[in-house]
């Protein structure tokens, strides 16, 4: 930090620590941006699939996935069977997508809780409570997701879905010109979600280091 | 006659249990009064770090009372433990502890990081005292072994606690930036401050104002 006005907030702490050990947090915020495009993958799917018989319900608006959609026979008539079947698919798509996110997320934290072992015993020798620690530890994750989710958002997730579109089409699309609509709700939605998750995986990966470490907190 | 900082009183502390039976602490006695700067000496395993730790309420004594300005230590919960550190007690270690990603300002600044309080003019003050006022934006890693710990005593004087303990606080620096050290140790008991130096260096040892020895868990007299 240049200015150093007003006291030492843990807000400056974490920023500080982001800002500093910025191999980590690249790391950290490459590993979340990727678990929250999964993320994002597993809310399309599940919203496409949902639109597809019922177009009032869309999610994501235009994107580029639903000429395809309409391309392999929903909106006109197929057997119940094989719409079942699709949708199942993509449902379960979305289940290992959102899975996958949460294994890397999870993994991540495990990494950056192990490597952090000593600042935690460090705060806690100063007569930090382990509430004030955890508060550290999650608000600092908490602005890693905030940060990966616009990157997956606004960046990744375009890209990804025009580079599908652009390979299923054999090229026939253009590549990276259409930005795929995106709504307020599923935005919300997303980073509700994967607020939820971070929370999760954070939780996870403390008590796995405290089973295979002993006490952190 | 000075007012009594520490009392310890028949400490024991037992490790384990059955044949793994560890005694750190056989039965220690000590007081130290404010203003007073006092080496515990002895070798490694003497069981200098577990006093330090009982006396700052981080390890609680098998048997044996302590006393820290009239608080009975050994009979504080964790949680008020924690709060009796923060209040009373300005710990340096012999590895510094502070955190890389702070610059010095910043590593002193961190026993307030909760607290609505804005310590930052005194921060510059300690750094000022322990002559380092030029590089508080510097990070750990772009300052000597000597000037870390210095930032680390800093930090430890923060909240101006009555007690400093010092464990081998120059175990990992050369012997000016330790003559430099306890120079400012020195001052700072002259303040009135009570502060406890564990180490196994004569030299460091000699320039305190009373040593006491550890041997095998227990105090082998005076020098």
């Amino acid at each position: 930090m240049v200015e150093e006005e007003g006291p030492f907030t843990p807000f400056k702490y974490i920023y500080a620590n982001i800002l500093r050990r910025s191999h980590m947090s690249v790391a950290m915020i490459g590993l979340l941006t990727v678990s929250s495009l999964l993320l994002l993958q597993a809310l399309s799917f599940s919203f496409e699939a949902g639109s597809a018989t019922r177009p009032e319900s869309t999610l994501w608006g235009e994107t580029p996935v639903k000429p395809l959609l309409e391309e392999m026979g929903f909106g006109e008539e197929i057997s119940s069977g094989a719409r079942r079947a699709t949708l199942g698919v993509f449902y379960i798509s979305s289940a290992v997508s959102l899975l996958s996110g949460y294994i890397l997320l999870r993994s991540a934290f495990t990494i950056s809780m192990k490597e952090r072992r000593r600042e935690v015993e460090l705060l806690k020798a100063l007569g930090f409570s382990r509430g004030e620690v955890a508060k550290l530890l999650v608000g600092e994750g908490v602005v890693l997701a905030l940060l990966s989710g616009v990157l997956a958002l606004f960046i990744a997730m375009p890209l990804f879905v025009n580079l599908g579109a652009y390979m299923i089409s054999r090229g026939e699309t253009r590549l990276f010109f259409t930005q795929p609509r995106i709504s307020p709700l599923g935005a919300l939605l997303h980073f509700a979600v994967l607020l939820i998750l971070v929370a999760v995986a954070l939780a996870g990966a403390i008590r796995e280091v405290e089973r295979e470490e002993g006490s952190l907190l | 006659m000075k007012e009594s900082v520490v009392l310890v009183e028949g400490v024991k502390k037992v490790y384990g249990s059955g044949r793994k039976r560890v005694e750190a602490l056989r039965g220690v006695d000590m007081e130290v009064k404010g203003g007073e700067l006092v080496a515990i000496m002895g070798p490694s395993g003497a069981g200098k770090t577990t006093l330090l730790n009982i006396i700052s309420g981080i390890e609680a004594p098998t048997k044996g009372k302590v006393t820290v300005r009239g608080i009975r230590v050994d009979s504080l919960n964790e949680r008020e433990r924690r709060l009796f550190r923060r209040v009373n007690i300005g710990y340096v270690f012999q590895n510094y502890n502070l955190i890389p990603s702070l610059n010095a300002l910043e590593n002193v600044l961190l026993p307030s990081l909760f607290s609505e309080e804005d310590l930052s003019e005194r921060a510059m003050e300690l750094l000022k005292m322990v002559g380092l006022q030029g590089r508080w934006d510097h990070l750990p890693g772009e300052l000597s072994g000597g000037e870390r710990q210095r930032v680390a005593l800093a930090r430890a004087l923060l909240r101006n606690p009555p007690l400093i303990l010092a464990d081998e606080p120059t175990g990992n620096i050369d012997t000016t930036q330790a003559g430099k050290l306890m120079r400012i140790l020195r001052r700072i008991a002259r303040e009135g401050k009570a502060i406890i130096v564990a180490t196994h260096d004569p030299v460091v040892a000699s320039s305190c104002h009373r040593v006491l020895r550890l041997r095998d868990g227990k105090m082998g007299g005076r020098m």
